[in-house]
C-alpha cells in the first residue's frame, strides 16, 4: 500500500521560508514513523533532515509533531497519511531537526545534581519508599521535549516559565530523599507558579514521567511547605 | 578550525566516558569529554534496561561471593577472559556502585527501603545485580552527568573524533569534526581515553543505537594499538523480527521466555538443561541451528511464547516491555511472536593492561571499546560493571601519569588533512550513497559473519567487502551543515575496517567457542585455542598473531 506524508522542510542557508514537501512511501502494517523517514532517506531523499539515535524510546532525540501531536517517531506507529513538522517552540536547524542547545543550556542553572551536607554514614542508605516512588517516576524523563512543545505557558512566555521538562528534571532532585538543598527559590525563579495545570504535558509524555503532577506536588510540598514528603 | 587543550581527553559520553572524566577530574587534572552523540542521548549505556552485577557484603545473598561472580564470568567467557581484569572488576564494582549512589544515582530498594533489590540473569549463580526499573543505564548516566556538571567538566558534543595524534609513540591528542557545522576540531591532551562503545551498526539486525560504528576500534588500530578478541560478537538471543518498528529491538528476557520452533517444540532441552537460561551464545546458536535445520519461523527465527504467564504478571513486572508489545498491537498474553538473535555487544576491543592502557602510552580504552573481561562471551549484566570499573581505573591512572609529562604541541597537520578529506568527500564524483553502502555492508556481515560461521561464509564476506570498498561513495549534497551523509561516510570507513577485523579473526580461530560458532569446526579445541587473537595494522594491512591466555587464578574447566 502506498502511503503519503507531508514533511516540513527548511534549510537555513538555502531557503528564505520553510515549505512542505510531499513524499510517497511503501506503507506496511507495524511500521513506525521512523521507519518511514528512514525509507525516504535511504531510497528517495538523502538530504532529508531528522534526528534519532536509539530507535527504542531512550534517547529522546526523535520527537516531531505528527498530525498535530508531538510524538517520538521511533515509537509512533505510522499512518498511511501523515503530516510531520518540527517540535514547536524550538529554533529549527534543518527540516525536522530542532536546536535543543538553547533549552539544554538552561540545565546548569537548575543544579541537577545531588546536593547534600555530608556523605552518608552507612550505605546502602535506607530510603523512604513513598518518596522513592516520586523520584522514580520523574527520573524516567528522557528530555524529548514533547511536553515543552505543547505547554501553552511555555510557548507564550519561554523567558519566565522554564517549561515542563525542566521541572521534571528539577523534580528528580526535589524528590530525592537524600538531597539537602532547599530548592524553593530556584523553583520560584523557574516560574513554577505560572503553570495552569492544564495537563497537556503529562498527556503527551511518552515515559509517563508526569510533569504536571510533579509541578503540582512540588508546589504544594516545597513552595507552600504543606508536609515534609 | 577549533582548538581545545586539556590534560585528559575522553572520547565518548556513555557511562564509561563520564566515569573516566570524573575519575580524572577528582585527581585534580583537567578532563573533558568529546562525543559524537549528545550526553544522555547516545550510545548503549542509556539503552541498558537490565542491571549491573556487583557482589558486596553489604547486600549480597548469603551463598554468593566475589569468587563466585568471578567464576561465573570466566565460565561464561569460556576461559578466554583476562583473569586479572576480571578480578579487578568483581573486586571494585561493589564500592563503585556505592560511589555512584553518592553521586546521585539511585538503585532499587527492597520493599522496606532498607537495602538494594537485586536481579539476576542467565549465567549468574545468584541474584547479585542492582538495577533501577527498566532503565538502569539511564539512571547511572543521570547520576554521572550530574556529577560531571558539578565538577564543571566540559562536554563537546556532536563532534566525531576521526583520528588520534600519536607523537614519539605517545598519545597526545585527537582530531574530529562537528557533525552539525562540519567544522574541524583539534584536541591537545596528555592522555586520551577511548570510551566509544561498540559497533552494532555492522549488522542488519541490531539493538544498538545508530552512533555505535566501531570508531574506537578503528581509531586504536589505525594509531598502532592492538585489538583483541574481535571475532567475538555477542548477539542478544531474543530480538524482534517483526513488526518493522521493533526489528532488532530486545524482544524479551530469557528468564521469562519460552522458545518454540515451527513444530511447536520447546527445543532448548536438546541443547542445554538450563533451557532458555543458558548463556546467551548457546541460546543464539541453538535458535540459528533450528532455523538452519528447517524448523524456523517464516521470517527466519523462532517463536517466543509468553502466553503461559499468569495474567497481569508482565504488566506488573516488566512494564516497559509490556508497553512495547501493546504499542504495536501485540498481546503477549495471547500471541506468540517471531524472534531471532540481534547484535548486542562486542567482546573484542583494544588490548589493555591492568590500567586499561593500550600498547601506546597515554592511550587508554574503557567500557565496550576495551577487550579482556568478557573473553569469548559476556555474561549479562557484566558490561555495565566493567564499564564503571575500567573507566574509574583508567581515569585515575591517566591523571597520575599526565602530571609527570610535558605537553607536546598537537600537530595541526592532522586537522588540515581532515579538512581536505571532508572536502573531497563532499565533492566526490559518481558512486553509491553512504546509506546504501551501509546497508550493503550490514547485509554482507549478517549473511557471512553472524552467529553461525564457516570458512566459506567468512571468505565470501571478505570478498564482498573488498568489492564494496572499491565502489566510490557520492554524497547527495556538498553541504557542510547538518550533512548526515558526511557523518555516515566517515563512519562507514570505520565500519569497513572493523568488519575486516571481525572476519580476519574469525577465520583464524578454527574452533567453536563462546560467541563464535564455526560450522566447519563445531568443537571447542582446548589443545590449541586457549588463545586470544591479536590484530595489528602494519603497512596498511591487518596482521594477526595469537597469544596464550594466562591462568593466574583458575585453570579452565575442560568439558
Ligand atoms: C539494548 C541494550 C541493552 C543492554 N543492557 C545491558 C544490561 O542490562 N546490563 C549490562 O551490563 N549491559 C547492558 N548492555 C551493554 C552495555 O549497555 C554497554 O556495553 C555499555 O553501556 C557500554 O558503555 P560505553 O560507555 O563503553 O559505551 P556507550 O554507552 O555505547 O557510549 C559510547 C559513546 O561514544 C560516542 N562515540 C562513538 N564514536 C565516537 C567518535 N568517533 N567520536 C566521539 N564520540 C564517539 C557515542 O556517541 C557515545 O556517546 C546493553 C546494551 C544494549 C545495546
Ligand atoms: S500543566 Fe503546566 S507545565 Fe504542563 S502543559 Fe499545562 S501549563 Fe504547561
Ligand atoms: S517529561 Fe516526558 S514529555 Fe517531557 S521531556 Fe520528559 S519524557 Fe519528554
Ligand atoms: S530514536 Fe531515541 S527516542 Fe526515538
Amino acid at each position: 500500500m502506498t502511503g503519503h506524508v507531508l514533511i516540513h522542510r527548511f534549510h537555513p542557508q538555502k531557503d528564505a521560508v520553510p515549505y512542505t514537501q510531499s513524499y510517497t512511501f511503501r506503507y506496511e502494517e507495524g511500521m513506525s514513523v521512523l521507519n518511514v523517514l528512514n525509507q525516504i532517506h535511504e531510497e528517495q531523499d538523502p538530504t532529508l533532515g531528522y534526528s534519532y539515535c536509539c530507535k527504542a524510546v531512550k534517547c529522546g532525540l526523535c520527537g516531531v509533531i505528527i498530525n498535530g501531536k508531538p510524538c517520538l517517531t521511533c515509537e509512533q506507529p505510522a499512518l498511511p497519511e501523515m503530516t510531520l513538522e518540527p517540535l514547536h517552540g524550538f529554533p529549527v536547524l534543518k527540516d525536522l531537526i530542532v536546536d535543543r542547545s538553547e533549552y539544554e543550556a538552561r540545565r546548569p542553572d537548575l543544579r541537577l545534581y545531588l546536593e547534600r551536607n555530608a556523605d552518608p554514614a552507612y550505605q546502602p542508605e535506607p530510603i523512604d519508599m513513598l518518596r522513592f516512588d516520586w523520584f522514580k517516576r520523574v527520573s524516567r524523563c528522557i528530555e524529548c521535549y514533547c511536553c515543552v512543545s505543547v505547554c501553552p505557558v511555555y510557548q507564550k512566555n519561554p523567558q519566565e516559565f522554564a517549561g515542563p521538562c525542566a521541572f521534571t528534571l528539577e523534580a528528580r532532585q526535589v524528590f530525592d530523599p537524600r538531597d539537602n538543598l532547599n530548592r524553593k527559590i530556584l523553583l520560584k525563579d523557574m516560574g513554577i507558579n505560572q503553570c495552569i495545570g492544564c495537563k497537556k504535558c503529562s498527556s503527551v509524555c511518552p515515559m509517563d514521567a508526569g510533569p504536571m503532577e510533579a509541578i503540582l506536588k512540588m508546589r504544594s510540598v516545597v513552595c507552600n511547605n504543606e508536609d515534609n514528603a | 578550525m577549533r582548538r581545545v587543550e586539556t590534560d585528559v581527553l575522553v572520547v565518548g559520553a556513555g557511562g564509561a566516558g563520564m566515569m573516566a572524566a570524573i575519575a580524572a577530574s577528582r585527581k585534580g587534572v583537567r578532563a573533558c569529554i568529546v562525543s559524537k552523540g549528545k550526553a544522555l542521548r547516545s550510545g548503549a549505556t542509556v539503552m541498558a534496561p537490565g542491571a549491573l552485577a556487583a557482589v558486596d557484603d553489604r547486600w549480597k545473598e548469603q551463598q554468593d561471593s566475589k569468587m563466585l561472580h568471578e567464576q561465573d564470568t570466566l565460565r561464561g567467557g569460556d576461559w578466554l577472559c583476562n583473569q586479572e581484569l576480571v578480578r579487578q572488576t568483581v573486586e571494585k564494582i561493589g564500592g563503585l556502585v556505592m560511589d555512584l549512589e553518592r553521586m546521585g544515582c539511585m538503585f532499587h530498594r527492597t520493599p522496606d527501603g532498607k537495602t538494594l533489590a537485586l536481579r539476576t540473569e542467565g549465567g549468574h549463580s545468584c541474584y547479585r545485580s542492582p538495577y533501577m526499573e527498566n532503565r538502569t543505564g539511564h539512571e547511572m548516566l543521570k547520576g554521572l552527568w550530574g556529577e560531571a556538571q558539578k565538577r564543571r567538566i566540559p562536554f563537546y558534543e556532536e563532534v566525531m573524533i576521526t583520528g588520534l595524534d600519536i607523537q614519539n609513540g605517545h598519545a597526545c591528542g585527537a582530531v574530529g569534526f562537528h557533525t552539525v557545522t562540519g567544522e574541524v576540531w583539534l584536541f591537545q591532551a596528555n592522555a586520551v581515553i577511548l570510551a566509544t562503545g561498540g559497533a552494532g551498526e555492522l549488522y542488519e539486525l541490531s539493538d544498538n543505537s545508530n552512533d555505535l560504528t566501531g570508531d574506537g576500534y578503528a581509531l586504536a588500530l589505525s594509531a598502532g594499538a592492538q585489538l583483541m578478541d574481535m571475532e567475538f560478537v555477542q548477539t542478544y538471543p531474543i530480538g524482534f523480527l517483526a513488526p518493522p518498528q521493533l526489528r532488532g529491538v530486545l524482544g524479551c528476557y530469557p528468564i521469562i521466555a519460552h522458545l518454540h520452533n515451527s513444530n511447536g517444540e520447546r527445543f532448548m532441552h536438546r541443547y542445554d538443561s538450563r533451557l532458555e537460561l543458558t548463556t546467551r551464545n548457546r541460546l543464539s546458536q541453538a535458535i540459528m541451528i533450528e532455523v538452519l535445520e528447517g524448523r524456523g519461523s517464516p521470517l527466519g527465527g523462532v517463536y517466543c511464547d509468553l502466553t503461559y504467564l499468569e495474567k497481569g504478571y508482565l504488566k506488573r513486572e516488566f512494564p516497559a516491555l509490556y508497553n512495547n508489545y501493546r504499542s504495536v498491537g501485540l498481546d503477549p498474553e495471547k500471541d506468540r511472536f517471531e524472534i531471532a538473535p540481534t547484535y548486542h555487544f562486542f567482546m573484542g576491543g583494544a588490548k589493555v593492561d591492568s590500567n586499561w592502557q593500550t600498547n601506546i602510552p597515554g592511550l587508554y580504552s574503557v567500557g565496550e571499546a576495551a577487550a579482556g573481561v568478557h573473553g569469548s562471551n559476556r555474561v549479562g549484566q557484566n558490561a555495565l560493571s566493567e564499564m564503571i570499573v575500567s573507566a574509574a581505573a583508567a581515569g585515575e591512572h591517566s591523571a597520575d601519569s599526565v602530571r609527570a609529562k610535558r605537553t607536546v604541541p598537537v600537530s595541526t597537520g592532522l586537522a588540515i588533512k581532515l579538512e581536505k578529506q571532508l572536502d573531497e568527500l563532499r565533492h566526490s564524483g559518481n558512486g553509491m550513497t553512504p546509506g546504501n553502502q551501509r546497508s550493503r555492508l550490514q547485509s554482507i556481515m549478517q549473511k557471512g559473519a553472524s552467529v553461525l560461521r564457516s570458512e566459506d561464509s567468512l571468505n565470501n564476506a571478505m570478498k564482498e567487502l573488498v568489492q564494496l570498498e572499491k565502489i566510490p561513495v557520492k554524497l547527495s549534497s556538498t553541504d557542510c551543515f547538518c550533512n548526515r551523509e558526511l557523518l555516515e561516510a566517515m563512519e562507514n570507513k570505520n565500519l569497513l575496517l572493523v568488519a575486516k577485523c571481525v572476519i580476519t579473526a574469525a577465520l583464524l580461530r578454527r574452533e567453536t567457542r563462546g560467541a563464535q560458532y564455526r560450522h566447519d569446526f563445531p568443537k571447542t579445541d582446548w589443545e590449541n585455542w586457549t588463545k586470544n587473537v591479536l590484530l595489528e595494522m602494519q603497512g596498511g594491512n591487518i596482521t594477526t598473531s595469537t597469544v596464550q591466555v594466562s591462568f593466574p587464578y583458575y585453570q579452565p574447566e575442560v568439558e
